[in-house]
């Protein structure tokens, strides 16, 4: 079994940028995805993978919080509850950051994975079972992102076959999607 | 061993229970209007299938979560119906279910924060699904996991499809899947507004939403929560009801765009393979094919062609229904909630019109049964979803035959 696990602090750079082919996906990145996009890149370097081969995706609980912020402080209205203008506000990008699937759709289109998939909230259990019943006996690619509510971020994958998570210890338990990935 | 739905418990704009949400259905009556169990002054689009009984809009109060309050509404009817908190122990149960973003009371934060500095997590406005599905799993003595899905539209169809691996690896005992998901907030509703999504009209609300119409022109969002009772066949008492077996799944990812569906439909033709080989059946053998039909531009021609790389000129001919013209696309709840069709045509031998249909799209030339019920024999329907982001799914159901 590959692992890849990378943390960054609050104000921490993240260099994925050079990784992005898709430039013009970029703009609704949040720091999950670039995360996320970051360490799948890492993984799959030099791997002579299928594009079928199956990717199944765990997101924390907190990618959410910084979309409804951002309304909010581009739309300060005060004295009123004002619907129209928070449409205004509510820039297309903020739905694709507050959306739990895109970081796996920006991994799957970078790196043109076509194959069978699922999208987890946080639950290492969930993502392990995923794992286990994939179709077929070739590898498979596993991921987590946790966005932490100070804008820090962890991101984790790991490449192996199905029979290698039978019997993981978070299988079962109430444990962070992450936890598979920390070391 | 086969993986059979024995109970569902269903809270949607069809009604609060299997019983009224079947009639409805049955009926044709439309379920979409104006939304009411929102403040909408400065929306463009008004319309919405928010969840109903007796016709009437079930009102709560902003600072309920919707999803999670109908889905423990779901989740006690389908105990009444199927037992299942008396017949499995906690350890034998699991709860597999496909839902949506996280909630946020944005009228009762204003109200309580004018000043906006606080932050958004502070206080009872912002409401985390998982660890409410958690709190919820845990007072029904649910003990073998609680896992949540969210890849959108297809995010209860890879709930209930992971759940039937699980079984056929077995590695469950019985399963509380399906879905929860309401796109009626404020955060939601404008989110694919803005997007552009959403048909805006001319014409009343209730029929907005056009699946594979010439004149499709956006989709109507909506509301449910549905509860699928999944057991092994092999543990089933001689008597016990069931409603459908289910028998095949196959997922598959575009890999194309973020927003638009791949309109060579190709991936989503590997799914559709992939469910009918693990069904262990041909395209000839399905009788009829329950789409995602939203009704945006561009769901209609790539579901199409999707269908015609798998079935050929066939395509054209077989049977098909969207649910989404009676009552609007609940997102992560939509497969969940189109399950009630599915059972309808199986319980009836019958395919339903498909409400709002009117006009054949020459670029998804689909048989869309209109007018009436289509009586015809039916053992297997293929049952498809497709995400925003690039998700396919589709499941295979078969008349129970014991």
């Amino acid at each position: 079994m590959t692992v890849v696990y990378h943390s960054y602090a609050a104000a921490e750079e993240i260099p994925v940028l050079p990784c992005v082919r898709k430039r013009k996906l970029f703009k609704y990145y949040n720091r999950e995805a670039m995360a996320a996009v970051l360490a799948a890149a890492e993984i799959l370097d030099g791997a002579q993978l299928p594009a079928t081969t199956p990717f199944y995706y765990a997101s924390a609980e907190t990618e959410t919080i910084p979309c409804f912020e951002e309304i909010f402080r581009k739309y300060p209205v005060r004295d009123r509850f004002d619907v129209a203008g928070y449409l205004a506000a509510a820039a297309p990008q903020s739905q694709f950051k507050m959306m739990r699937n895109m970081v796996p759709c920006f991994v799957s289109i970078e790196n043109g994975l076509t194959g069978d998939n699922n999208v987890i909230i946080d639950s290492a259990s969930a993502l392990l079972y995923a794992a286990i019943t994939a179709p077929g006996d070739g590898p498979v690619l596993l991921g987590a992102g946790y966005l932490h509510a100070d804008s820090s971020v962890e991101a984790g994958f790991a490449l192996a076959r199905p029979d290698e998570f039978l019997g993981h210890p978070l299988l079962g338990t109430d444990a962070p999607a992450i936890a598979i990935f920390r070391p | 061993m086969a993986v059979v739905i024995t109970g569902i418990g269903a809270c949607s704009p069809l009604g609060i229970s299997f019983a009224e949400s079947m009639e409805t259905l049955r009926a044709g009556r439309p379920c979409v209007d104006d939304i009411r169990n929102l403040r909408t002054e400065g929306y463009v689009v008004k319309a919405a299938g928010e969840i109903r009984h007796a016709g009437e809009v079930v009102r709560t109060d902003g600072c309920v979560d919707r999803k999670v309050h109908f889905f423990e509404l779901a989740l006690r009817e389908l105990a009444a119906q199927t037992r299942f908190d008396s017949r499995y122990a906690p350890e034998e149960l699991m709860l597999n279910v496909g839902g949506g973003v996280d909630y946020f009371d944005m009228e009762g934060f204003f109200a309580s924060h004018p000043d906006l500095v606080a932050n958004v997590t502070d206080g009872p406005f912002y409401h985390q699904m998982a660890a409410e599905m958690r709190e919820l799993a845990a007072r029904w003595h649910i003990g073998a996991g609680c896992h949540l899905f969210a890849s959108a539209c297809t995010a209860s169809a890879q709930a209930l499809g992971l759940s039937w691996r699980l079984f056929r690896k077995g590695l469950a005992q019985a399963v509380v899947s399906g879905g929860a998901d309401s796109m009626i907030s404020h955060p939601t509703y404008l989110g694919f507004y803005v997007l552009g999504t959403l048909a805006a009209g001319p014409g009343p609300s209730a029929t907005l939403c056009k699946p594979c119409d010439r004149f499709s022109a956006g989709t109507v969002l909506g509301e449910a929560s549905v509860a699928v009772m999944l057991e092994d066949s092999a543990r089933l008492a001689p008597d016990t009801p069931v409603l459908a077996e289910l028998c095949g799944y196959g997922c598959s990812m575009d890999a194309y765009s973020v927003t638009d569906p791949d309109p060579s439909g190709a991936q989503a033709a590997e799914a559709i393979r992939e469910a009918l080989d693990t069904a262990g059946i041909t395209p000839d053998q399905v009788d009829c094919i329950h789409l995602h039909g939203t009704g945006t531009v561009k769901c209609g021609p790539a579901e199409y062609n999707s269908v015609e790389r798998v079935f050929g000129r066939r395509a054209a001919e077989i049977p098909v229904y969207s649910m989404k013209g009676q009552m609007g696309h609940m997102i992560g709840s939509c497969t969940a909630v189109e399950l009630l069709g599915v059972v309808y045509s199986l319980q009836h031998q019958a395919v339903l019109p498909t409400v709002n249909y009117s006009t054949p799209h020459p670029q998804a030339p689909f048989h869309v049964v209109t007018g009436a019920p289509l009586r015809m024999p039916v053992r297997y329907i293929l049952k498809l979803n497709s995400a925003f982001g690039g998700h396919n799914t589709a499941l295979v159901f078969k008349r129970w035959e014991r």
